[in-house]
């Protein structure tokens, strides 16, 4: 085939059907992290309805415009919107937009996955809104604190809606997260070790460790809840021996990291629009990559300044405050990094620098009263005032709105091929940087005078009117703004002036021109448009099917062919059944199975290979000197993406167990006895049954897969371990059954039942796993050569089995330890 | 290789320090509201400030490794060596400032 006609057919392969059901059926990562922009964008506009609408309400004392429980909604919705539904999703959108391209891959490792994920965000961030447009809205804050969110103080759906919905939507950051680490780790172009990958990379790979980390507690917190409110469980009531401060510590576990996950992909793009602007490489690169690094670690372990009224102990209160002032250092070198890229560069003055600059301006005094309120003393005095309103709104708009709307700016023409309109730029910015600080500088001294926050009007003459009049004048300027910003995006990109291949001379791989897509990248510097040693090399990759090329973790040196998937409506049922069991919840728990049958078979149809697969021939083939594809990768020593996926899902299942396992020796360590009430300790017998036969299931799968190894049948192992698995679940049933209290009895019943339910769900899962693959397996589809999907159930087992020891020691000899 | 095996756990020591210490102390406090049995104020702080030694021997031990794979690495001709090495080694360096940072708050503050 010539280059033009290899050019065409590449473009044929990687496109989707021009119908409804092939929009639906898309999995692109451009798709999708358009779809994810817009769907953000949208929701941060109906966000900003709200906060208009919240100011005008406060503007003078005792207004009138919005009542109380109307304004409970608003702010709780404003909240939840910008954090849940804006900010992580519109940063991981155009991650999932620009990772692959500035790292030269044709596409993401998990492209279904990450369909999965739009839709799992869009399902639940429309079903709040929709419950809020009904009257229906959440109203007792972003962070939904208990006793106030339990049935009995807030009885309607409104907090059941927020319990179904958030988790579906964090699963949606979840699986993003898992696929960008992957993706990052394992797909860089040639050459691109990890010292020269682009800073804005470095960034959402932090991010994305921190999600994975952070974002599961949040899930299995709203779980929690729902069970409290609608089966009577004591996790965080009181009178049951729950705790209302363990939704605290699982909420701002995940609560303040989020901070982080929507700063540091800010942060990326400010290292990104930087070097461009100032014509060098950002100064630092090492101290940069490092700073990204120690902000996710130590977001991990801050999360208790957001407790520190709830009377903890003062020693236990001082190391958040020495890490939280700690985070200080590496913020500060990304400044000092600007400055110094800024102080040594050429620099151009173009629009998304302005908000580059905007950025430290906002973010440096957002920072320093960030400092301020990390002392516990002073953070005791202004806690729940419009100090703190003043300080994370510094924070966030600094650190996340001006590099997001700079990063727009910026990457436009890669999106639209188009620029952007410098004089309405410069008047949107001239107006959000006013209308930021008019709107919330006022709001510290508000603060300072004893303003509570969450008030939906005030009285006059106690020194609050005036820093909320300004306020409110300086919301509706940002409010100006905006809309000017917003103008310009939709008036550009039908009529901005065209851009060309690269309108800012970039020095990353995104501004590669479209036709560079045929050819491999290998890189030799971190800017390697600007180094002039970038080579285009004739692509090894197969232009008639959907190939990328996997290389090692560190050096990135080419080790495999991954072979993606292509368009399919799966994702969207596997997010559709995963909605049922989530918002069914709300009305019948019935919903939950109904749900659950939906996903499993929906799980099941995506593992099926498709017809060509089965052919050998074809797992194979490849130019001649191609390295291996992942289908037969792994016999050859190279690990390939879907184990790798596997140990990122085995990092996320482990957080949630730990979390439930958190849960327990919390309420073990608050209670005056354990077990409460006098219970009876579990009985050992079945419990030791069920860690008997999950270590057989293990065994049985690992000698699975050394038969087809060695090339022999697996299949009837296989087999035994699904069953093996299946009757670890009748053994918990019958445990949980037998017992003479349950979960509704107290919080020892709850928290055992929560964790050995937990276990019913991994155990269902992995017999599941190990049935599709016993199946597989005996219509020979895995052999010598191929069998990773066979690895990846193993590890599976392997890691269920061990999990069963902490469940053990837990749940049968917990109540025999206290 | 024994550096490569101890690459992330600095890291993983500043983020879990903080909870770990502060589960421990939390427990205590609330195990002696309901009386004994419980660690008296001076048994916290020795188990602590063990913890907390420990926790240094490991990141010291990382920071060491790391200069010294810094400055023997050879046949490095991308760079990544001597990035990867630099990097654990600031963070080792990073997390040991934090830990005797910890150990005069574990000297000085109240327990409970």
């Amino acid at each position: 085939m010539t280059a033009t006609s290899d050019l065409e057919q590449l473009h044929e392969t990687w496109s989707r059907p021009r119908t409804f059901l092939g929009w639906v059926s898309d999995v692109d990562h451009k798709s999708i992290g358009l779809r994810y922009l817009f769907t953000a964008l949208t929701f941060f506009l109906v966000a900003g309805i709200s906060a208009t609408v919240m100011r005008t309400q406060l503007a003078v004392p005792n207004n009138d415009l919005v009542g109380p429980r109307r304004y409970d909604q608003l702010f709780t919705m404003h909240g939840t919107t910008m954090m849940f539904l804006f900010a992580v999703p519109v940063m991981q959108g155009l991650a999932v937009y620009l990772v692959p391209l500035m790292i030269g891959s044709r596409e993401l490792v998990f492209p279904r996955l990450n369909a999965f994920g739009y839709w799992c965000y869009l399902i639940g961030g429309c079903a709040l809104w929709l419950g809020t447009l009904l009257g229906h809205g959440p109203n007792d804050g972003w962070f939904n604190y208990p006793p106030l969110s339990l049935a009995r103080f807030s009885p309607g759906i409104n907090i059941d809606l927020y319990g179904a919905a958030v988790p579906l939507i964090e699963v949606s950051a979840v699986v993003g997260a898992a696929e960008l680490i992957v993706t990052i780790l394992g797909d860089r172009a040639p050459g691109m070790s990890i010292n020269r990958m682009p800073l804005y990379v470095w960034s959402v790979l932090v991010m994305a460790f921190t999600v994975v980390l952070s974002f599961p507690p949040l899930i299995v917190a709203g779980w929690l809840l729902e069970l409290d409110r609608n089966l009577s469980t004591h996790f965080f009531t009181p009178e049951g021996g729950g705790d209302p401060l363990l939704w605290q510590h699982l909420f701002w576990f995940f609560g303040h990291p989020e901070v982080y996950v929507m700063l540091l992909p800010g942060l990326g793009i400010v290292s990104s629009i930087v070097a461009t602007f100032a014509g060098r490489k950002v100064v630092g690169y090492l101290l940069v990559a490092l700073s990204f690094t120690l902000i996710g670690a130590i977001s991990l372990g801050v999360w208790v300044h957001h407790m520190f009224v709830t009377g903890r102990s003062s020693l236990g209160l001082s190391f958040f405050s020495a890490t939280t002032m700690s985070i200080a250092i590496p913020s500060g070198i990304q400044i000092f990094s600007v400055l110094a890229t800024l102080r040594y560069g050429r620099v151009r003055l173009g629009v998304p620098l302005l908000f580059v600059l905007g950025f430290v301006f906002v973010f440096v005094i957002g920072g320093l009263t960030g400092v301020e309120v990390a002392s516990i003393p002073f953070d005791s005095q202004v806690h729940d005032t419009y100090f703190v309103v003043a300080h994370f709104h510094y924070t966030l708009l600094g650190g996340v709105v001006l590099p997001l709307l700079g990063g727009l700016y910026y990457w436009f023409p890669r999106l639209s091929r188009r620029l952007l309109d410098d004089r309405l730029g410069i008047a949107s910015f001239a107006l959000i940087f006013t209308g930021i600080n008019v709107a919330f500088f006022p709001l510290h001294i508000a603060g300072l005078n004893g303003m509570p926050r969450r008030v939906y009007t005030y009285p006059g003459g106690l020194g609050w009117s005036t820093p909320q009049l300004v306020s409110t004048i300086g919301a509706f300027l940002l409010a100006l703004g905006f809309v000017v910003y917003a103008g310009n995006l939709v008036w550009s990109l039908f009529r901005g002036a065209a851009a060309g291949e690269n309108p800012w001379n970039a020095g990353t791989l995104e501004w590669l021109p479209d036709d560079a897509f045929a050819k491999t990248p290998v890189v030799a510097d971190a800017y390697p448009l600007w180094d002039g040693k970038l080579k285009l090399e004739a692509s090894q990759l197969s232009v008639e099917r959907r190939e990328t090329l996997g290389t090692g973790t560190l050096d990135a040196l080419p080790e495999q062919r991954s072979v993606e998937p292509g368009p399919t409506i799966v994702p969207l049922v596997t997010a559709s059944g995963l909605a049922v069991a989530a918002l069914g919840f709300v009305f019948d728990p019935l919903w939950v199975l109904v749900g659950g049958v939906i996903v499993a078979l929906a799980l099941v149809e995506w593992t099926r290979p498709a017809p060509a697969e089965w052919d050998m021939d074809y797992a194979r083939s490849g130019a001649p000197g191609a390295p291996p594809t992942s289908w037969v990768a792994e016999s050859v020593g190279v690990r390939p993406p879907i184990l790798k996926g596997a140990l990122m899902l085995f990092l996320i299942v482990g957080v949630m167990l730990s979390t439930l396992l958190s849960g327990y020796y919390y309420a073990a360590a608050n209670a005056p006895t354990w077990p409460l009430d006098g219970m009876d300790p579990r009985p050992l017998l079945l419990g030791i049954l069920s860690v008997l036969l999950a270590a057989a299931a293990a065994g049985a799968l690992v000698v699975a897969r050394r038969r087809v190894r060695a090339g022999g049948a697996g299949a009837t192992w296989a087999a035994g371990a699904a069953v093996a698995s299946l009757a670890v679940v009748a053994a918990l049933i019958a445990d949980m059954h037998r017992l003479d209290y349950n979960w509704a009895t107290n919080a020892t019943g709850s928290t055992e039942f929560a964790i050995t339910g937990f276990m019913v769900i991994v155990e269902v899962a992995l017999a599941l796993a190990a049935g599709v693959v016993a199946a597989y397996a005996r219509r020979g589809f895995f052999n010598a050569e191929r069998f990773s999907g066979l690895t990846a159930v193993s590890w599976l087992s392997v890691f269920v089995a061990l999990a069963w020891l902490p469940v053990f020691v837990t749940v049968y000899l917990g109540t025999r330890i206290f | 290789m024994l550096l490569a095996r101890l690459r992330l756990v600095p890291l993983a020591l500043w983020a879990g320090h903080a909870s770990i210490a502060y589960g421990f102390v939390a427990v205590d406090c609330h195990v002696r509201a309901f009386g004994p049995p419980s660690l008296a104020p001076t048994g916290v702080r020795v188990a602590l400030i063990v913890f907390t030694l420990a926790a240094l021997a490991v990141s010291g031990l990382v920071a060491v490794l790391s200069v010294a794979a810094w400055r023997s690495r050879e046949e490095d001709a991308n760079g990544r060596r001597g990035f990867t090495a630099a990097f654990t080694g600031a963070i080792a360096a990073a997390s040991v400032v934090y830990l005797t940072w910890s150990l005069v708050l574990i000297a000085a503050a109240d327990v409970c």
